[in-house]
């Protein structure tokens, strides 16, 4: 209960000096409007764009102010005498991807040597009736693990249940050790719960807010269909009236609305009852031999599951139909998604992640998409001898840098290609780790979640505010790394396609060496606390290639290196 | 009739797990060893310690807007005087002020029976981070499925006799005007005099007062989410009872000791700042 205080505290503060904090925040308001109008010279108004239009990731940045890719620009200019010349596969390594979807459904890799439905391993490959994909978090009586535990969660289960009454006085020096660990990720584990309940009780105070805002707004305006434009233009004149303005001045501009609200109490209540719960265990429902990780058969061809949302919209990005006159397009053409489903609601296992990178090279995707990733990877030796494998293979391996707004060259997001000392002190070479952009052209140009590093995310691709497929024929802007890796890897494919002849480390290299850097651009890095006190970096120092990927350029520069 | 073997065994156990419960019948612990079983088995401890670190985290995000540094200081100066241990070392202090013989044999009798066992080892997981994590299912599921209203009005029934609506403005309040006044201090921009944080308190005050009973409720709902009706029930009688009227009284009193001496070490320290 007393949690409420400093925000009350604040509030009460805030409407004791309210006539201050107007006039500072008029102030602000337009010395932003100002700074903006000054970088953003042509007829797009980034500073009040509230919604990007659909598809800008693929749009030019000469010709539209948004900084895509210019995919729609290659195809016009660069791909319209020419045909692809090789149908690429890309493995989505995913949630499971709805292939019924009507702008998916023909872009659905087929494994040709496999009789549907037969209940034989036709191509002998290990897996049954692997039509379309795998899916290793499957059980063969058909049902699927949904939610899973996260990866933290398992660490500290598995220790607590060995260290929790543990006499420290009589462990041996390793032990001790362990014991070390064990208070360090129990602290960890702490830590996250009561973020957890923080974030719960913030929505919560956000929702209430809401209302009561809302409810002043309609009594002033006399209705409830009152506009942005409207609170904005509000000139308040008395305490109630301003916090109204306020409250809902800031849902609005972050399109927050009560669909949001429910979805993201939704999800803190599943992390709660699944993804940080020490007693819940689905795996019993995979039925697979857990403790040996090297074990490669088992798991289900149902390439959907229960929440296929996550990879539909990452699929769709890479190569939803183009030009069929519904949806929207994907980066790729001559593009086909294999569906590789490893990852829950909750943190992938590794022995999955090493497996689903096997199959994947083992049944020929060119590119594999890995739209996921965790703070610790207790079996990463598995996972990376996977990687070393599709390295050695020639597969292009794409990760998301993952959402934390944290700098990856202090903590990783596994998977990594940096291989554990088990294997060798070498990284693979056919990898690419992606940071996530905003279409903003300002200082908000680097997605606030997004995590970068200098050594280890190797460039930025369009990651806020994607439309692309989402389950039963639907569509949706999303934002997320997640949506940022796809981008890459559908111009991976999309180079391939016309290109058969470069190789994979050519092919990467093709997209690293012709980024954009915009030398100049100041960008707030991202960062998990108060953004006001965030630092402000040269864009070109957060990344390994210095600049955001553009296709548009790596094709130019493929047609002169034939 | 106890045997003197079991006499000492009790005596033993008491002495050596003063957590434990013990039989009915067994010798009369002194007032300190009383004391320790009465504060160990209320989750007081717990609970002090969950506001401290609530209130760090929320000074962790600077929601006073100051300089990095001031915030820092502010924090630490915080943690140095609401820290756990000085939180409950001063409610120590003040139930053992409060100590009354007879009350305290009662509800030390009280605590070996089923009802309080049960009840009790509910408030302490409440505030384990397993208990945490449950708070928030709970939650979640109450506002999909409210609780029955049977079950509402027992837990309003027991924020009665337990006074406790009183208790928890007075303590915030406590938390609040220290907030304020260090706010006053430290802000460049803002400095209040004590008729302008008189005022603000007071603003406070009847902000939350409306508000206090049904978050009392909607915690305490959570709290004994695993504790059956007829158990309530009989724990709501236990506190409608002159020892439960003792026990509230005094837990209240400690809490608000604890918070009080708490808030005089932080904003003198933030006035040496």
């Amino acid at each position: 209960m007393i949690k409420r205080l400093l925000i009350l505290l604040t509030a009460s503060l805030f409407l004791y000096s309210c006539s201050t904090t107007k006039q500072a925040s008029q102030d602000s308001n337009q010395q932003e409007t100002a700074e903006q109008q000054t970088q953003v010279p042509d007829s797009v108004d980034f500073a009040t764009m509230l919604e990007p239009p659909q598809g800008w990731h693929q749009l030019d940045e000469e010709r539209t102010r948004f900084r895509g890719i210019s995919s729609d620009w290659a195809y016009q200019n660069l791909l319209n005498k020419k045909s692809p010349k090789k149908e690429v596969v890309v493995a989505v390594i995913d949630g499971g991807v709805d292939i019924q979807h009507e702008d998916l459904k023909n872009v659905i890799w087929v494994n040709k040597d496999e009789i549907p439905n037969n209940q034989k391993d036709d191509d002998q490959n290990g897996y049954v009736d692997d039509v379309h994909g795998w899916n290793f978090i499957g059980g063969p009586d058909g049902q699927n693990v949904n939610h899973d535990t996260f990866e933290l969660t398992r660490i500290y289960r598995d220790l607590h249940q060995k260290f929790a009454d543990t006499d420290t006085s009589s462990l041996s020096q390793k032990e001790q050790q362990k014991y070390a660990y064990y208070q360090q990720i129990k602290s960890d584990y702490g830590k996250e719960i009561r973020e957890l309940q923080q974030q719960y009780n913030n929505i919560e105070s956000l929702e209430n807010s809401m209302k009561e805002a809302n409810q002043i707004l309609m009594e002033h305006f006399g209705t409830s269909s009152y506009s942005y434009e409207d609170v904005k233009n509000l000139q308040p004149d008395n305490q109630e009236l301003m916090f109204a303005q306020n409250v809902m001045g800031y849902v609005m501009e972050n399109d927050i609305d009560s669909t949001l609200i429910a979805d993201q109490k939704k999800q803190i209540y599943e992390f709660a009852k699944y993804g940080y719960n020490p007693d819940f265990n689905p795996r019993t429902i995979v039925g697979d031999n857990y403790e040996d990780k090297t074990e490669r058969h088992y798991g289900n061809n149902d390439v959907e599951g229960p929440d296929p949302s996550h990879g539909t919209h990452v699929a769709g990005i890479i190569a939803a139909q183009r030009n069929n006159g519904i949806g929207m397009n994907g980066i790729a053409t001559n593009t086909k998604i294999m569906v590789v489903r490893t990852v829950p609601n909750g943190d992938e296992r590794d022995k999955d992640v090493a497996n689903a990178i096997r199959y994947a090279v083992d049944n020929g995707a060119d590119v594999i998409n890995m739209s996921f990733g965790k703070g610790y990877s207790p079996y990463k030796e598995e996972v990376d001898r996977a990687v070393q494998y599709a390295d050695e293979h020639g597969v292009l391996m794409i990760h998301a840098a993952g959402n934390e707004a944290q700098n990856t060259d202090q903590k990783p997001s596994y998977p990594t290609d940096t291989y554990g000392s088990v294997l060798s002190d070498s990284s693979a070479t056919l990898w690419l780790s992606v940071g996530a952009s905003n279409w903003k052209p300002n200082e908000q140009f680097i997605a606030n979640f997004s995590n970068y590093g200098d050594q280890t995310v190797d460039l930025f691709a369009p990651g806020v505010d994607i439309y692309s497929t989402m389950p039963d024929n639907q569509y949706k802007f999303q934002e997320g790394t997640s949506m940022a890796a796809p981008v890459v890897s559908g111009s991976a494919a999309l180079i391939m396609a016309y290109y058969p002849q470069f190789t994979a480390q050519q092919i990467r290299e093709l997209l690293i060496n012709n980024v954009i850097r915009y030398p100049n651009q100041e960008v707030i890095v991202p960062n998990e606390g108060n953004p006001t006190e965030s630092e402000r970096k040269l864009f070109p120092q957060l990344s390994v290639s210095d600049g955001e990927i553009n296709v548009y350029k790596a094709l130019q520069a493929a047609e002169k290196m034939q | 009739m106890m045997t003197r073997a079991s006499q000492l065994l009790s005596a033993i156990l008491i002495l050596m797990m003063p957590c434990l419960s013990v039989a009915q019948g067994s010798v009369t612990p002194d007032k300190e060893e009383a004391i320790s079983r009465i504060f160990s088995a209320l989750p007081v401890e717990a609970s002090l310690n969950e506001v401290s670190k609530d209130l760090n985290q929320q000074f962790s995000q600077n929601p006073f807007g100051l300089p990095t540094d001031k915030n820092d200081q502010m924090m630490q100066i915080f943690r140095k005087a609401f820290n756990t241990d000085s939180l409950s070392e001063s409610a120590h202090h003040s139930l053992e002020k409060q100590y009354k013989p007879a009350f305290a044999d009662s509800v030390l009798e009280w605590l070996d029976t089923p009802t309080a066992d049960s009840v009790m080892s509910q408030e302490h997981e409440f505030y384990t981070i397993q208990g945490m994590r449950k708070r928030i299912i709970s939650k979640y599921e109450y506002e999909q499925n409210p609780p029955p209203e049977d079950r509402q009005e027992i837990v309003r029934s027991l924020i009665n006799a337990q006074n406790a609506v009183n208790s928890e403005v007075r303590s915030q309040t406590i938390i609040f005007r220290a907030l304020v006044s260090a706010f006053s201090v430290l802000s460049d921009q803002r400095s209040f005099n004590e008729s302008q944080i008189d005022d603000i308190v007071g603003n406070f005050n009847s902000r939350i007062q409306g508000q206090i009973e049904q978050e009392l409720s909607n915690q305490l709902l959570l709290m004994y989410h695993d504790v059956d009706t007829t158990m309530l029930k009989d724990y709501r009688t236990f506190y409608n009872s002159p020892t439960g009227q003792w026990l509230s009284d005094a837990r209240s009193e400690a809490v608000h000791t604890a918070f009080q001496e708490a808030a005089d070490r932080f904003l003198s320290d933030v006035r040496e700042l």
